[in-house]
């Protein structure tokens, strides 16, 4: 092998290195674990769009996590990271609501350097009232960074 | 900040890679003005006798890109060793040995890891010029590789905006192990009489790695950046015996 061609190919390696220095780093802050309930029908068995009107707030915060939504077949809703239960109020009207109650086991959890740290939990108790509720079936009790459906909330309907 | 920061480390990386491949130019426009009197016959080894024999040297490399990574802006650093024995100039049976350290703060997030742990990987390298008369080498080689390994993950206090509430996320001594296999394609040539360099590109597999519920690992020494599957290479100075 003539010595140039031998140094050109030792020389090689420097463009990997140009190309992967030059790799775009995309930061944002710490991402937030919800809990998903799926609203079914409990006549027809399938998850269904519901209420005219849907506010839902929780204890111990003045914050409303959902604000008059209409036409929804899901909520998504976090979980305080100090606590190990939590509060629901589902407002369908002024004079009709439910609470439902979790509680839950929770680990400050390292996803990466770019999303940050996310409270993983793991739920162990369910309970609700029974205005329009009908009935609350867990589906997935781990809670992380990826939505997907942790309970299956049964609501009272006529076909 | 950081992006400036990224575009004038590109920069220099582009003219020293410039520099370099100039001077080579510049190198072998001079040899094209000499007088073939001039040029003395480069020194090929030939040891055809030798080559028939199983056993035909060892090599004993150090890695300089796991070494120079930190300058280039990587978030780690690594030394290691190869032991290579060459048979029938055709077969190479590899020992890597290692120790890999990563002390890093993403500027963005602020997250801080910490590990620093031992590594080694064993596996074989075929060369595809073992006709080849001259001492130079191309290959495609396998290996199995494993680490045992303590690491730190800390982060500023987590703020949870809706309840009002702050919490600390600081763990030490987190243990863990991975095991990997990594497929290499490289070139090893002779520089001057026993010295060789070479380089070698590695796509990296994790078998399996032990996660902790606080997180798993960010970097595993030995095999990088705790991706699924990587990219690497090194770039040996190496001794023949």
């Amino acid at each position: 092998m003539h010595l140039q061609k031998k140094y050109g190919y030792l020389l090689l390696p420097l463009l990997f290195l140009l190309l992967t220095s030059c790799e775009e780093e995309n930061g944002s802050s710490n991402v937030r674990s919800l809990v998903r309930f799926n609203f079914i029908s409990s006549t027809i068995k399938e998850q269904v769009s519901l209420f005219d009107s849907l506010t839902v707030t929780a204890e111990e915060t003045q914050d409303t996590l959902i604000y008059k939504a209409s036409s929804i077949n899901h909520i998504s809703l976090p979980l305080p990271y100090e606590e190990q239960q939590v509060t629901y109020m589902l407002s369908y009207s002024a004079q009709v609501r439910d609470t439902v109650w979790l509680t839950y086991t929770n680990a400050a959890h390292f996803i990466s350097m770019q999303q940050g740290i996310s409270m993983y939990y793991t739920i162990k108790t369910v309970e609700h009232t029974k205005h329009l509720i009908d009935s609350i079936v867990t589906q997935n009790p781990a809670i992380n960074e990826t939505e997907k459906e942790n309970f299956q909330m049964y609501f009272t309907t006529t076909e | 900040m950081k992006q400036r920061k990224k575009i004038s480390k590109c920069i220099s990386l582009l003219l020293s890679s410039l520099l370099f491949f100039s001077l080579s130019l510049s190198a072998q426009e001079k040899k094209k003005i000499r007088f073939k009197r001039d040029i003395k016959p480069e020194k090929v080894v030939v040891d055809s006798v030798a080559r028939t024999e199983l056993y035909q040297g060892l090599f004993v490399g150090i890695d300089l890109y796991g070494l120079g990574n930190k300058i280039f802006g990587g978030d780690y650093i690594s030394s290691e060793v190869t032991i290579e024995v060459n048979l029938k100039n055709r077969f190479f049976p590899i020992l890597e040995i290692g120790y890999g350290s990563s002390n890093f703060t993403d500027e963005t997030t602020q997250i801080s890891y910490q590990t620093k742990a031992p590594f080694a990987r064993i596996g074989l390298n075929y060369n595809f010029q073992y006709k080849k008369k001259n001492l130079s080498y191309l290959y495609l080689g396998f290996r199995y590789g494993f680490t045992s390994f303590s690491y730190d993950l800390s982060s500023p206090d987590i703020e949870d905006e809706i309840w009002n509430t702050e919490t600390t996320y600081a763990h030490t001594g987190l243990q863990s192990n991975a095991h990997w296999i990594a497929f290499v394609a490289g070139i090893k040539v002779q520089v001057y009489n026993q010295f060789f360099m070479g380089w070698a590109l590695r796509y990296k597999s994790l078998l399996r790695v032990k996660d902790n519920i606080q997180g798993s690992p960010y970097y595993i020494p030995g095999f990088g950046t705790n991706n699924g599957s990587t990219l690497g290479i090194s770039y040996q100075l190496i001794y023949q015996f």
